[in-house]
């Protein structure tokens, strides 16, 4: 008797897992992944050229961004769940994917920013993936870089060129350069919340840099490299039109 | 070559002992006398950085490395040690443009100067030493250097009256190694922190710097943009951050910084790599003493800092490699086929030296816990 109560326990255990399955878990474990794409071409650093959107041969050397303020919302509810101290260095030549919990529950909207915001900006915090001595710290003044793009470039045979793009904050009481990403979950059929992990497939687009509100011809700039000023505002002002879609 | 059979029997012997050794100390207490220790640092440099899992730092294999360090037995004719290309007081430099080995034979490269290692990947100018310990050992057998095959050194130290019992309490074998030799003195280097310069102070808000040093410290972590007159030194690129050396990250803190042209361009980063695109990349180092370690640059072709500024300013040479945040960095707006040029300032250029100075670490250079032990 006693065997079979516990064959009875262990059943009605496996039911009870079975009807309730959301709310068996208290977490969900989200996996984002980044793939990055020229032109819809897989992006290389290791010597591939690609073609810029005004016509330029363009070999990238270095492709790298940070990620923070991961928020999940229910839209229904207003609820949302920010991720507290995520500061995530996502680069072609190193981390592509980042793994987090968020708690249970149904979410439908995604949004991040890329940089940093302006107090931890300015700190020597190491905290996520902020480090005051790696190669996104920018100057004193103006705090991290928050996205960066470098290789070379020509054009119709010209001389062996850089191109430089550092976009960071350009002075430190604004935040101009500080861009918000969202994504409506549910169009994509990928709402959270009826599975314990889910991967979230990202793909950025780097000829988004270049087009948008101000079409960037490269080969007719004054200066190829753009760090601050209102280049770097155009920049910004582009991609956050387009770099990021869900796959 | 019947030395062969009788080494490899021995060999044999001391690996056997040296396993039973092992077992028996498991069963036996801890070696009491040894301790694990902190590597104690500003918490401004990365704390994410772990000394390798098997070579933790002990008090008693720092204090063997040390020894070791100042050992002149390391060298073939018993005349130098690795102290004598690094010394303390120059910032572990030798003030020579190349460091003279056992017989007065002359190096071909500038001896580096060893500070904050434990935050820096890859050794040697070209890169071709991927840790410490693998660093450790290649000069005491270079020809050029200490000229002593290692297994020589091995038989010296376990022959000494003294190393034997040293080896046993930092590592609990008397079976002395060349990896246990590698190991104890990349321990002694990983102790080699320079954190209290005036930088230091400074961003501990002890001090203020002067107009001029604040000024040249701007100019240095401020790569140019002259369509937006952003003035810079463009330094900041490759000396990063707090520490002012290269990035750790795979091969990126190798760059080609114009010194030659294609014809007269050394190799570097390439013999290591076997790739083109890395010809002329030398290791970023870490500036820090930089006032006290003349002469410059992997071959010490410069003399002064002086030289070295007006290098960066007006005479680098366009290369197939050269960096492309430094063919992209001018305080003029340049012209497509104007030679690479920063455009800096005869006060721009003093301020940037003048901020170089604060990197001096006047505690560093005397410590005694850096010092010959057998003074």
């Amino acid at each position: 008797m006693k065997n079979l109560a516990i064959i009875l326990l262990v059943l009605l255990g496996f039911t009870s897992c079975k009807e309730n399955e959301e709310e068996m878990f208290t977490s969900i474990q989200v996996n984002l992944e980044f793939a990055h794409v020229l032109n819809g071409e897989a992006l290389e650093l290791d010597g591939k050229a690609y073609t810029l959107p005004s016509g330029e041969s363009f070999t990238p050397s270095k492709f790298k961004y940070y990620i923070s303020n991961i928020t999940f919302e229910n839209s229904q509810t207003g609820s949302t769940y920010t991720l507290a101290d995520g500061y995530y260095l996502i680069d072609e030549a190193g981390k592509k994917e980042i793994t987090f919990e968020v708690p249970a529950g149904s979410y439908d909207k995604l949004s991040y920013y890329v940089g940093i915001d302006k107090e931890r900006n300015l700190s020597t915090d190491q905290v996520g993936d902020l480090d005051p001595n790696n190669d996104m710290v920018w100057s004193w003044k103006t705090g991290y870089k928050f996205l960066v793009l470098e290789g070379e470039w020509e054009y119709e045979n010209s001389d062996r060129r850089g191109l430089v793009i550092h976009i960071g904050n350009n002075d430190p009481e604004t935040e101009v350069n500080f861009k918000e990403f969202s994504f409506d979950l549910s169009s994509e059929g990928l709402t959270l919340g009826s599975e314990a992990m889910v991967d979230l497939d990202i793909e950025a687009e780097i000829s988004s840099l270049f087009t948008g509100d101000s079409d960037l011809v490269v080969h007719e700039l004054e200066s190829t490299s753009i760090m601050g000023g209102p280049l770097a505002i155009s920049v910004a002002n582009n991609y956050q039109q387009s770099l990021f879609s869900i796959k | 070559m019947s030395r062969y059979p009788i080494t490899y029997s021995i060999g044999i012997i001391m690996i056997c002992t040296s396993i039973w050794a092992c077992k028996e100390e498991l069963v036996e207490e801890p070696l009491p006398e040894n301790s694990e220790i902190e590597l104690q640092h500003p918490d401004y440099f990365p704390n994410n950085i772990a000394s390798p899992s098997d070579n933790p730092l002990t008090e008693k294999g720092v204090e063997l490395g040390r020894m070791l360090f100042y050992e002149k037995q390391l060298s073939l004719d018993g005349s130098i040690s690795c102290a004598s290309c690094h010394q303390q007081a120059k910032a572990f430099t030798d003030g020579e443009q190349f460091s003279t080995g056992v017989n007065g034979t002359i190096g071909v490269k500038n001896a580096m100067s060893l500070a904050n290692l434990h935050w820096t990947s890859r050794f040697f100018w070209d890169g071709r030493a991927e840790s410490l310990e693998d660093q450790a050992l290649q000069p005491i057998s270079d020809p050029t250097e200490m000229n002593l095959p290692i297994e020589e050194a091995v038989e010296r130290l376990q022959n000494d009256p003294d190393y034997p019992a040293r080896f046993e309490a930092a590592f609990g074998t008397d079976q002395i190694s060349a990896e246990l030799v590698s190991k104890a003195i990349a321990q002694f280097m990983r102790t080699l922190v320079s954190g209290n310069s005036r930088f230091d102070q400074w961003i501990n808000e002890e001090i203020v710097l002067t107009d001029i040093e604040q000024l040249g410290m701007e100019l240095f972590f401020t790569h140019p943009e002259a369509s937006i007159s952003l003035r810079g030194g463009n330094c900041g690129d490759c000396h990063l951050g707090f520490l002012t050396s290269g990035d750790r990250n795979d091969l990126l803190g190798f760059h080609n910084n114009g010194l030659d042209s294609d014809e007269n361009l050394n190799s570097g980063l390439e013999a290591v790599t076997g790739k083109s695109e890395d010809k002329g990349k030398f290791k970023a180092p870490t500036l820090r003493n930089i006032a006290l370690t003349a002469p410059y640059m992997h071959d010490g072709r410069f003399n002064t800092l002086e030289e070295v500024l007006d290098h960066y300013n007006e005479h680098v040479e366009s290369n197939a490699t050269l960096d492309i945040l430094i063919l992209e960095a001018s305080n003029e707006v340049i012209t497509p086929g104007d030679p690479v040029k920063l455009h800096l300032t005869t006060q721009e250029k003093e301020a940037i030296i003048a901020f170089l100075h604060t990197l001096t670490d006047e505690t560093f250079i005397t410590d005694p816990a850096f010092s010959d032990p057998f003074n």
